[in-house]
């Protein structure tokens, strides 16, 4: 809770400070210390009793002080990788700034929600000042665009989403999830509302989380906004996302685990399936990550689909959150240089400066889940989770695929070593200062090391 | 404790070989190829005192229940010898050739020699598959940033070919595992392992281990490899550069081989019996097919990728035969043809360095000129053509033997490969090495003092373990007894 | 109070907001000016408001009630901001139909 007041000051003290002439690198400074407090806030509460808040409204425990301290984590490291894009703004730097706080704020009330009325507000508040923050490049019209279909997009789930929470609340007549629980698991004959409005929410989650066939906002909305919040909305929301929605479904929903894990086993196929066959003819980078998240997505909704094990859902946030970030990182420099984010704009990028073009692969490898890399150790948690829990099919497909994702995975691996850049592409300047380098390599190092001991992060939960 | 360094030992100097700038650094990666060749002979010499004290166990991912589990079997020694062996043998080769960027290159070789030791070495599924992956990477970036002028596709096409066979190998890993049922070495709860001895120790059914078998086969044979899944093996031994291809047929063939003895055999006995004569068949398919094929190559280079299908073609039918001669005869032919196949691909590569050209048409008489060259190149060549008194004698006359017990009709036609394969070597040999000299091998130099330092030792090799290959044998022996004793009773148990 | 409430069966209640939340998912997946697709997404969100009511007098539990209040305050906060972001469209396109949004079409 603390961690949640710390952010929302912090987001309001920008606004507010927006108002005077202050250095950017002040502002960024203090989004960095508001973050590293609610950090600390945050961890303050882990192995505690849980404690409730908001008359119950919130309940934090051990599961959502890992998730949160995930997307905080994330964050910070997406921040730390970004004074590029932010040198780059000219007007209402603090209100973008302090939009990010509110959106951390919103996906803290989503992780650490104890009753639907909280999910719908961290929802909420997460994603408006995504909408705007899609739409932050104004002049641009991809960017318009993009906003205007997320926003559309958005609200319709959410308004789905909605009357999913009202038929549960009008089956179990509570809104609290031990309310629900206890409505589901009594044993009495559940009426039909209650699973329409499971379903519902099901519907809803799965737009929020770009889940096929509700993913089709995803690459045009991760193609038209600005990069970095493609990179904020494609790792940062999806841990925040599937957090909600593994939390959800196994405290509300297990017991009834029969009704809807046909469903969940059909949507994680549809997913990464779609995922990877869309992603295989794309020929710009950005979109291709678009589509990998859609994929990946698939993954963390075979984590639902087992109900448990909340640790490998974990570690394959984390670890796809760390290779996606260096991976758009890399891309912003890269489209910055070019002036696109096509494959054609890596070739050679290997000569013209290693670091970027090793961190790029190391992080392409990881997404595509070669062993040695997070991305692997990843994949084996959720893939024997999965074969344990029986769905023998579901795992044959992720291995199909991901034999497909090598494919299109390894086309940029190509093109940064063994294409030659043109001559005007060897005169790039990557502008990358030493702070950007060190980050870059500590999150190369974090991947490799992930991969080989991945006990680190996994046996927290 | 030995085991651990000679496994890590090739990581840490390929770390610290990438940060050497400049010329020292050949030196200093052909140090520490000899330094591990050392400390492989300290463990040798350790198997042959005490094999116990060489295995070691820690703790890696303990929710996983993998530990870092190696151990040194009497196989896997074979192995870790040979790799210990050739790779100071194939940087030293590398040496008249002036790479662009050496110190990745360097660094490369190195790390890949690391992770072939890794597969030989884990007696821990998941570690095994990961080493089996991991010797993936050095090898696709060397073939693909130092390769000749097709490798992009070629390479790929490499990659991607063997990602697919690992991957429904990693079904199969992920399936045993849950299998096993065994109590946790601290707190005692049942958890499952990917440990070796539990694994043999399953009671799986009929139709799970034939599925089982298929999907762990599919990787290995794509390895070694074995037709229908030969496609990718030729393009890349061409476009790859010598190192790489000497790395590739050398050694990371091996890889397969070694999964079928150590991984398949133990634990799906029964799929293994059941499907070892379609494996058989394709197997001898290959080598006739290979063989001729061979004959046809105008490209040296092309000629004896073939010629490694065929032999390993006879080897993997001695595997799945299945009897005393067929299995030892695949071991020591393992080693043998490793040895021999690295020198030829050196010869060749000398042979192209000097005059700019792999065609056999296009050469010829390079024997008056270079006559050092000649007498190795025709000690290697017999030893692969199987004479006797040369390495790979001892390895095809047991393996003949082992297919004639399982089935003489079979070996009839495996022993074409004696045939074939005299006709193509000689044939290479005679066009290249004798007849007349012409423009292109006017000016051919004999061989200088590094390629006399590796080519002798291999020469050496082949005749010495042509005329002595006990010892190997013998090294290998309890082995293979062990394996044969896993095979067999699980068979008599069901009839 | 209770019986008069209970006169209108639930069933009825739960009718017209589904049919209204229909009429709402049609007019968002049919329509192609932006301003009526929102409308409809409006449209959606008081069917639920209308339903929460009814599920909350019904049972005399007042949570519900109260939510409708939170979705009604937030809907509102996102009728400031997509309105927004439908004025940023239309200053820079001149037009409000969603039919010209295709430049990211690959």
């Amino acid at each position: 809770m603390i961690t949640l007041v710390i952010l929302a000051l912090v987001g309001l003290f920008l606004m507010i400070a927006g108002l005077f002439d202050i250095s950017r690198k002040a502002v960024f400074g203090v989004a960095m210390t508001g973050m590293v407090a609610a950090l600390a806030g945050n961890l303050y509460m882990w192995d505690k009793v849980p404690m409730a808040y908001f008359n119950r409204m919130i309940l934090i425990d051990n599961y959502d002080v890992a998730f949160i301290t995930a997307v905080l984590g994330v964050s910070m490291f997406l921040f730390l990788l970004s004074e590029n894009y932010f040198g780059k703004i000219q007007n209402y730097l603090t209100e973008h700034y302090a939009l990010y706080m509110f959106s951390l704020v919103g996906m803290i009330a989503m992780i650490s929600f104890n009753n639907l009325v909280m999910l719908f507000i961290g929802i909420e508040i997460l994603s408006v000042s995504l909408y705007i923050l899609a739409g932050s490049e104004k002049n641009n019209l991809s960017s318009n665009e993009a906003s205007l279909k997320y926003f559309l997009m958005g609200a319709f789930a959410t308004g789905i989403l909605l009357m999913g929470i009202t038929l549960i609340y009008g089956a179990s007549g509570s809104f609290y999830l031990s309310g629900i629980e206890q409505y589901f698991t009594s044993g009495n004959e559940l009426s039909p509302i209650a699973y329409i409005g499971m379903f519902l929410v099901l519907v809803g989650m799965s737009f929020k989380v770009s889940v096929a066939p509700f993913h089709f906002w995803t690459p045009d909305v991760y193609d038209g906004s600005p990069t970095f919040v493609t990179a904020f909305m494609s790792t940062v929301v999806k841990i925040a996302g599937f957090a909600a929605f593994f939390k959800l479904f196994y405290i509300c929903f297990s017991s009834v685990i029969h009704y809807w894990v046909e469903v969940v086993s059909v949507l994680v196929i549809l997913t990464v399936t779609i995922g990877a066959m869309t992603a295989i003819t794309q020929k710009s980078v950005k979109r291709l990550l678009a589509y990998s998240s859609v994929s990946h997505a698939g993954y963390m909704l075979m984590v639902v689909l087992v109900g448990a094990d909340a640790d490998n859902l974990m570690f394959y946030v984390v670890a796809y959150s760390i290779s996606s970030i260096v991976a758009f990182s890399v891309l912003m420099l890269v489209q910055e240089a070019a002036g696109n984010a096509e494959i054609t704009s890596f070739e050679g990028l290997a000569k013209v400066n290693p670091l970027l073009g090793f961190a790029m692969t190391v992080s392409m490898l990881s997404l595509a889940g070669i062993p040695l890399t997070a991305g692997f150790m990843a994949k084996v948690y959720i893939l024997t989770s999965v074969f344990n829990a029986g769905h023998g099919i579901v795992v044959l497909v992720a291995i199909l695929t991901a034999m497909v994702g090598i494919y299109y995975y390894f086309k940029v691996i190509i093109a940064i070593y063994f294409k030659t850049a043109t001559e005007e592409r060897k005169l790039f300047t990557y502008n990358s200062s030493s702070l950007f380098k060190i980050v870059l390599f500590i999150g190369i190092i974090a991947i490799i090391v992930l991969g080989i001991c991945p006990d680190i992060i996994h046996n927290l939960i | 404790m030995m085991t651990l360094i000679v496994l890590f030992l090739p990581f840490v100097a390929a770390l610290l070989l990438s940060l050497v700038k400049g010329e020292s650094v050949k030196k200093i990666a052909l140090g520490f190829a000899l330094a591990e060749l050392v400390l492989a002979l300290m463990v040798l010499n350790q198997y042959m005192i005490d094999p116990k004290a060489l295995s070691f166990t820690c703790f890696w991912i303990t929710s996983l229940g993998a530990h870092l589990n190696i151990d040194v079997s009497g196989i896997s020694m074979l192995l870790v010898l040979l790799t210990a062996v050739l790779i100071p043998l194939i940087i030293l080769s590398t040496f008249k050739h002036d790479y662009k960027n050496p110190a990745a290159f360097y660094a490369l070789i190195l790390a890949m020699s690391g992770a072939l030791i890794g597969v030989f070495v884990a007696n821990d599924l998941l570690l095994f598959y990961v080493f089996w992956e991991a010797a993936l990477i050095p090898i696709y970036f060397i073939a693909a940033l130092w390769g000749g002028e097709n490798r992009i596709k070629v390479t790929f096409k490499f990659f991607l070919y063997t990602v697919i066979g690992s991957l429904f190998m990693l079904i199969g890993v992920m399936y045993l595992y849950l299998q096993t049922n065994v109590p946790h070495p601290i707190t005692f709860e049942p958890h499952h392992s990917f440990d070796f001895d539990h694994l043999v120790a399953l009671n799986l059914s009929f139709q799970e281990q034939c599925w089982l078998f298929w999907a762990f086969f599919i990787a290995f044979a794509i390895k070694m490899p074995i037709f229908p899944f030969h496609t990718w093996q030729p393009d890349t031994y061409t476009e790859a550069p010598a190192a790489g291809t000497m790395l590739l047929s050398g050694i990371m063939l091996k890889m397969g081989i070694f999964g079928v003895l150590h991984w398949l055999m133990p634990i799906m006995n029964e799929g293994f019996y059941a499907n070892a004569k379609i494996v058989i068949t394709l197997a001898i398919i290959g080598v006739v097919y290979a063989s001729i094929l061979a004959i046809m190559q105008k490209d040296m280079k092309r000629l004896i990728a073939y010629s490694s299908i065929a032999h390993v073609g006879l080897i993997a039918a001695g595997l799945f035969a299945v009897n005393e001669q067929s299995l030892q005869g695949a071991v020591i032919q393992m080693f043998a043809h490793g040895v021999n196949v690295v020198g030829l691909f050196f010869i060749i590569d000398i042979i192209e360095s000097r005059t700019g050209t792999r065609d056999i048409a296009s050469l010829g008489g390079i024997i008056n000129k270079a006559p050092k060259l000649g007498v190795l190149f025709v000690i290697i060549m017999l030893g692969a053509v199987a004479l006797p008194l040369t390495n790979g004698f001892p390895g095809e006359f047991l393996l003949l033997n082992g297919i004639f017990q399982y089935n003489a009709v079979l070996a009839a036609v495996a022993g074409l490969t004696i045939i074939l394969g005299a006709v193509y070597m000689l044939k290479m040999y005679q066009n290249v090495m004798l007849g007349e000299v012409n423009a292109l091998t006017e000016k051919f130099t004999d061989l200088t003092m590094t390629e006399f330092a590796v080519l002798v030792p291999i020469a050496a090799i082949v005749i010495i373990t042509g005329i002595y290959p006990q010892y190997f044998l013998d090294l290998t022996q309890g082995d293979v007894d062990h394996l044969l004793k896993l095979v067999n009773t699980n068979i008599v148990t069901i009839k | 109070m209770d019986s008069v409430i209970k006169i209108i069966p639930l069933n009825a209640y739960i009718i017209l907001s589904a049919v209204i939340f229909c009429i709402g998912i049609v007019g968002v997946l049919t329509r192609r000016n932006a301003i009526i697709i929102f409308m409809s997404v409006e449209l959606m969100l008081n069917a639920v408001n209308l339903l929460l009511a009814a599920f909350s007098s019904y049972s005399g539990d007042a949570n519900g009630q109260v939510f409708v209040f939170f979705i009604m305050a937030v809907a509102a906060a996102e009728v400031a901001v997509g309105l927004a972001i439908i004025v940023m469209m239309y200053r820079n396109t001149g037009s409000v139909d969603i039919d010209l949004l295709n430049k990211l079409k690959n």
